[in-house]
């Protein structure tokens, strides 16, 4: 039966400002991390503007879930669609918000040129930054394997971040006037580790919408 | 939002500012509607908007399926029935003494509860209405107009090899597509439909509500539906009536996300009704 339904292009439109939100999210985070290796004032400053532009893609995508879940009354899979794609837009709400952060440490880097940034951030950045994109990119491809593969990286991503800790407690002693830009260090690590567990939601809003299984905090409640 | 933001008992509809997408084709002012000794609709004022579709919704008895009737004037046929107020087409008024009822009827077609299609052929069916009004009546040029309309109505398909069939041996669903392109068949301005789906299964149900959509933009339709969803799904404008009254009109996604009034909103969450 080759027929249109009413519901179809609604979906679309949800989907195609998802993705939207998306790209941004992915160029926000790209940005904020560009402004501490470059030290880059101006940088950090366009990430609060940007930001701004996460946020009203929220709202909007607040207003056509709740219009669709309203007039549509979605079904089975179109239900599961509509309330993962909320889901999903506030997890990529808050990676706007903690690329501003970053930004802000990386601001406060910038006054400080001289001091040298611990290289195990730049992994720590690098590997993020890669399951974010493979979680979006799962579903934008509708592929729940890559989506699957996110949740297994999760714990890595906390290992790295424990390690970036560690090393910059241990240059502390060694040389305390830098003390407020190794605080700044830690700030942007913990601030990744975050972007990595909204990683790992949107994952989980996949697989819920491919699988009808809700995954999350699976491993704590099967205990 | 077109009402005064109280249930108050004096309920006042504001007109809603003159703009692009608020064109009225139809316009009920201070419609009564008398069966005998029974109000059946109380002080109506409702605008059927060009482009859009209207959805008429409310508890049985409320009064929508009377109101939708008056709009081309069906009620003249109930002895007992008494209409009182304007209506208007183009802002003409359709109780005019120079108004034909018939051209009007044809300028404001309608689609029954029941698919009723006339016992002759699936092409005779279409081509009634054209051919009594004058607008063609044989040949290509009418070829034409049935072929179109039954496009139009989504059911050239399904039907085009059998368009000496008798229209009464379709199924339901495609009865009620065959209503339908028989009243675009005399290129109506408003089509009025009065629960086209509630004899239907949900697949021919749905097939009609896509088909509403597709409709909208080059007619205004105005459609009584006990579904609420179907309410939600094809109409830009909801008129919530009650009880003969019209409780509150306006947008379909204000009136379905953040209704104005108690009645509305008791009724379309399914606490009364």
């Amino acid at each position: 039966m080759d027929m249109v339904r009413v519901f179809d292009p609604v979906l679309i439109e949800l989907r195609e400002t998802l993705l939207r939100m998306a790209g941004r999210a992915e160029a926000i985070l790209e940005k904020s991390l560009r402004s501490v290796w470059e030290r880059d004032l101006a940088l950090a400053a366009e990430v609060a503007r940007d930001d701004l532009d996460i946020d009203r893609l929220d709202v909007e995508i607040d207003d056509k879930v709740l219009k669709a879940l309203a007039l549509q009354a979605p079904v089975a899979g179109d239900l599961r669609e509509v309330v993962a794609i909320k889901m999903i837009a506030n997890d990529l709400e808050r990676i706007g918000d903690l690329a501003r952060n970053i930004a802000k440490s990386g601001a406060h880097l910038a006054g400080q040129p001289m001091i040298a940034i611990d290289p195990m951030l730049a992994l720590l950045a690098s590997d993020t930054q890669q399951i974010l994109q493979r979680a979006l990119d799962s579903f934008s491809r509708s592929d729940v394997e890559a989506a699957r593969s996110v949740l297994d990286e999760d714990d890595r991503i906390d290992a790295q971040e424990d390690a970036v800790i560690a090393s910059v407690l241990r240059e502390i002693p060694e040389s305390p006037s830098t003390a407020a830009e190794a605080v700044d260090v830690i700030l942007i690590a913990k601030n990744l580790e975050r972007v990595g567990d909204h990683a790992t939601n949107i994952a989980e809003g996949v697989i819920l919408i491919f699988e009808a299984r809700n995954v999350k905090h699976a491993s704590k409640l099967a205990v | 939002m077109l009402l005064a933001p109280s249930d108050s008992e004096a309920e006042v509809i504001v007109p809603e500012p003159s703009t692009e997408e608020f064109r009225p084709k139809m316009n009920a002012t201070a419609v009564d509607v008398y069966y005998g000794d029974t109000h059946a609709v109380k002080k109506v004022d409702l605008p059927i908007l060009e482009g859009d579709v209207t959805a008429l919704i409310g508890p049985s008895g409320c009064g929508k399926s009377t109101l939708l009737r008056c709009f081309n004037r069906m009620n003249d046929a109930i002895a007992a029935c008494r209409v009182e107020g304007e209506i208007t087409l183009e802002g003409r008024s359709i109780f005019d003494a120079e108004i034909d009822v018939v051209e009007l009827r044809a300028r404001v077609g309608m689609v029954f509860q029941k698919p009723n299609p006339f016992p002759k052929s699936v092409y005779d069916n279409v081509a009634y209405g054209p051919r009594i009004h004058g607008i063609a009546r044989k040949g290509p040029e009418m070829d034409a107009i049935v072929a179109s309309s039954l496009e139009r109505a989504g059911l050239w398909q399904e039907v085009k090899d059998r368009l000496q069939e008798s229209g009464t041996a379709l199924s339901g669903g495609q009865q009620q597509r065959l209503c339908i392109a028989r009243a675009i068949a005399v290129d109506p301005e408003v089509i009025l439909m009065d629960e086209p789906c509630s004899a239907l299964d949900p697949i021919a149900t749905a097939k009609i509500e896509e088909l509403i959509c597709e409709l909208r933009g080059r007619f205004a339709i105005a459609i009584v539906t006990h579904n609420m969803q179907q309410a939600a799904r094809v109409s830009q404008r909801t008129a919530f009536f009650h009880l003969g009254e019209l409780v509150e009109y306006g947008r379909t996604e204000d009136i379905f996300t953040n209704p104005v009034q108690e009645r509305t909103r008791d009724y379309i969450t399914g606490r009364y009704g």
